[in-house]
């Protein structure tokens, strides 16, 4: 009996190995769609969801899953204080000098503003806003938050106000800034969620739970780092107060755990799903899926250190070998925007130059670069550390080896990625990452400045940084053009940061949800998400 | 008796001085620091050696690993470098959670474990005993995340019984996750369970009391079970002691806000002072476990109870 039950397990087990070979792609499958969705949202911000009705009821609580970066902190200004969680925490709970409405700065605490050679801005603010904690919010507030911002060392915050030279209050309402060089971007700063306006006050009387005081339509009642943060509705919020009552972030790790958690309407409105369930979401009657292209652009870069990398056309063979639509398909079941140029540039950043030609994919050109190449059979290292990336990598490292070139893919995490490209330490070849690119051209600057931790090819071009100390500072508009559009012709030329794809994010939300405004910075702003229910 | 708790406590410091050293090395040795999680675009080279400076990474690991000992000496766990926020308050503000979860687990694997051990042993060598052991097998060699992800899909997904995640719809959300880490706990308890009741079935006390006329249910309860407790509650305690430690995995599935998904943040930002108060504090839970383990020893089987409290002869004085 025992053999007859051995021999039957020894073959059902031969059955699965048999059946697990070959075969035709399950159903269940996503297949991938070719190129960007129809459903890509262009303009810089929108509003996206169900529309406000007269009479409607509105759902008491709404709960948000955030991607999977951090929520550590509520503080702006801290380093940590970057992902997406936090950012929408802070567009809650905050408000800053301007917004950004479709590209267009418009008011917000502060009212107006005048600009002398873009170094020298006055604000004139709003006299009726009150913090949570009941402090009126005057200029002393701006003049704290830039000196906090400034303190706080590595913040993206401290990136964008390291620039102020000095603050003068010259009364409530009234603040006048000066920056230690003209800078035609600053107001384009002062949008981002990280730059939000805090209570002197509250701050230093408790620096840890001061910086969740803040003038926005939302009161922080409980937040766990990483894990949670419930906000309730500010009643005598200044502007528009929400219909909402509560909202909830909550921060889930897997992809898989976030998408069914919408499916069960556990959640109202999901962050972060895997591409290969938004047709999922899209096809299901009871959701909708917003699709967003974010500025970021995916590229391929070189350690400009290396000796092999330094060989332009090492470095032109391997820009050959980039399938950019089979990229897609395959990191991102289709859901990525291919370059419409070869410039190294943000998706919708002004001043793109539209006149390079972007490098197709030819492995018989790839490989004539190779042969005029100083390759000499050494192994080629790809890293990466986002998980797209890090199949980019496996990508390229077979077509590599498919030319004759030895290659192997480091995958590593953020902080070892970080440490493996330090700008003077740099142990990498191959880099494939994703930029940080914003709405405003000024963005360009780490990546070629000395010393910029976003600069991970190493690369110094004197010409580069001249023309972009001069496009930031000019006031001629053709001027800032002309060197913007001169910078990204130089990279270009060099080849040390190869455009790759637009990563296309999606959000499901439930089908009654709106009010949700995304933004091409991954800045997105709830603070006015509603659910009707009936 | 106090003798010996305070002795195991005493053991307590020396881990603690141990564990903290070969955390600070680890995280030495790994690739990058806390100073490559942050942003250093408009840093000046002074401000980054100030940075620098105040992380102390200017200097040896082993100057940071005495500036922490010294500073938890005092009782300062410290501030998260990364963060800024109390080490302390974080992980007692997750350790609930944990604990929760943990004694979940523990109730359903000690349920399902024992009896299903008892069965087998009972059956020893029948189809019966062959089940029990294939399902141990998988408790045991099934990765938490797989079992996490397939209970959410059948639960959950396709039939919406249990939430997916989160912790907010009260026992409900407890169970899914709670099964995932009792699983495990089943398969290593029943196992040992089998293992422990084989041995003492043999014995002639088992003989003499079916002898007697002592009912079997009684014979296997009272008289077989009660020794074969000892090794039963060693893997139950070391078990429970790992699920108290924090499943990262089964924390991240499930998105359980507890001690473990810490700890892995902690590591992933290089943050050495939070990495090394989470696992610092997770070894005391361990080690206080653990004796409490011991101690139950003392209450299963009055031979060990009569080794604590035996007095030792006093030696004669010679003429």
């Amino acid at each position: 009996m025992k053999k007859v039950i051995a021999t039957a397990l020894c073959a059902v087990l031969l059955l699965c190995l048999f059946s697990a070979c070959g075969g035709k792609e399950s159903s269940n499958t996503p297949t991938p769609t070719a190129g960007t969705s129809p459903e890509v949202l262009e303009d810089k911000t929108t509003v996206v969801g169900a529309e406000k009705q007269e009479g409607a009821k509105y759902q008491e609580t709404i709960t948000i899953i955030c991607d999977n970066t951090q929520m550590a902190v509520l503080d702006p200004a801290s380093p940590q204080g970057g992902g997406q969680g936090s950012l929408m925490n802070f567009n809650c709970i905050h408000d800053t000098l301007v917004e950004n409405d479709n590209g267009t700065l418009v008011p917000c605490l502060a009212l107006k503003w005048d600009v002398e050679d873009s170094q020298h801005y006055t604000f004139y603010l709003r006299d009726d806003v009150y913090f949570h904690n009941g402090e009126k919010f005057t200029a002393d507030d701006v003049a704290f938050t830039i000196e906090h911002a400034k303190a706080a060392k590595g913040g993206q915050a401290f990136n964008r106000l390291s620039v102020v030279e000095s603050v003068e209050v010259i009364d409530d309402t009234t603040i006048r800034i000066t920056l230690n060089r003209p800078n035609n971007d600053f107001l384009y700063y002062l949008y981002s969620p990280v730059c939000s306006i805090l209570n002197r006050e509250a701050c230093e009387k408790d620096p840890e739970k001061g910086p969740w005081i803040g003038t926005g339509a939302w009161i922080v009642e409980k937040f766990v780092s990483n894990e949670y943060s419930e906000l309730r509705v500010n009643e005598n919020y200044w502007g528009e107060v929400p219909v909402t009552k509560k909202l909830r972030f909550i921060k889930v790790a897997e992809e898989a755990t976030r998408y069914m958690m919408l499916m069960n309407g556990e959640v109202d409105v999901a962050f972060g799903c895997s591409p290969a369930d938004f047709d999922s979401i899209r096809n299901n009657p009871n959701f909708n899926l917003f699709t967003y292209v974010i500025t970021n652009c995916g590229f391929v870069g070189f350690n400009m250190t290396d000796p092999l990398m330094q060989d332009i056309n090492f470095r032109k063979a391997v820009a050959c070998l980039l399938n950019r639509s089979d990229i897609i398909k395959g990191t991102r079941y289709g859901y990525g925007a291919l370059p419409t140029s070869g410039a190294f540039w943000g998706y919708t950043t002004p001043y793109k130059n539209e006149d390079l030609p972007l490098q197709e994919y030819d492995v018989e050109l790839a490989k004539e670069y190779l042969k005029k190449s100083k390759y000499n059979g050494e192994t080629v290292e790809l890293c990466a550390w986002i998980p797209e990336f890090k199949t980019i990598c496996q990508i390229l490292q077979a077509e590599l080896m498919n030319i004759g070139v030895k290659a192997e893919v480091f995958e590593t995490d953020q902080a070892g990625f970080m440490a493996h490209c330090k700008f003077d330490d740099n142990k990498s070849m191959i880099i494939c990452t994703s930029g940080g690119w914003t709405g405003y051209p000024s963005a360009s600057v780490p990546f070629y400045t000395k010393g910029s931790t976003s600069n991970y090819a190493s690369y110094v071009n004197p010409e580069i940084i001249e023309l972009l100390n001069t496009a930031v500072s000019t006031k001629d508009e053709a001027e800032r053009e002309r060197c913007y559009k001169e910078v990204q012709r130089l990279s270009y030329e060099d080849c040390v940061y190869i455009p790759v794809m637009y990563i296309q994010h999606g959000v499901g939300a439930a089908k009654n949800v709106g009010g949700v405004i995304l933004t091409e910075e991954n800045t997105h702003d709830l603070s006015h998400v509603f659910k009707i229910i009936s | 008796m106090i003798r010996y708790i305070i002795k195991r406590l005493l053991w307590l410091i020396p881990i603690i001085f141990c564990v903290a050293f070969i955390i600070f090395a680890l995280l030495d040795l790994a690739p990058g620091t806390i100073l490559d999680t942050i942003s250093t675009e408009n840093l000046t080279p002074e401000e980054y050696q100030r940075l620098v400076e105040e992380y102390d990474l200017d200097k040896p690991m082993v100057y940071r690993y005495a500036k922490y000992m010294w500073n938890l000496l005092h009782g300062d766990l410290g501030r998260g470098e990364a963060t800024g926020l109390d080490v302390w308050r974080e992980y007692i503000s997750r350790f609930p959670a944990t604990l929760k979860l943990s004694f979940a687990g523990l109730i359903i694997g000690v349920a399902l474990a024992i009896p299903l051990g008892i069965i087998a042993a009972k059956n020893a060598g029948t189809w019966i005993d062959n089940l029990v052991t294939g399902f141990s097998m998988i408790g045991i060699s099934m990765p938490s995340f797989c079992l996490g992800l397939i209970l959410i899909i059948c639960f959950s997904y396709k039939i919406n019984l249990f939430p997916a995640g989160g912790f907010d719809s009260g026992f409900k959300s407890m169970v899914l996750p709670a099964v995932a880490s009792g699983l495990l706990m089943a398969g290593t308890t029943a196992r040992q369970t089998r293992s422990s009741m084989l041995e003492v079935m043999r014995a002639d006390y088992l003989r003499t009391a079916r002898a007697k006329g002592v009912p079997e249910k009684r014979v296997i309860r009272k008289h077989a079970l009660g020794n074969a407790l000892i090794p039963i509650i060693t893997s139950i305690g070391n078990t429970l002691a790992i699920m108290l430690a924090g499943s990262a995995v089964v924390e991240s599935v499930f998105s359980w806000p507890g001690v473990g998904r810490l700890t892995v943040q902690a590591v992933n930002s290089r943050d050495a002072t939070l990495t090394c108060g989470c696992v610092i504090l997770t070894c005391i839970v361990f080690v206080v476990l653990l004796l409490i383990v011991d101690l139950l020893y003392a209450l299963v089987d009055p031979r060990i109870k009569a080794q604590y409290t035996a007095k030792k002869p006093k030696r004669r004085k010679e003429a």
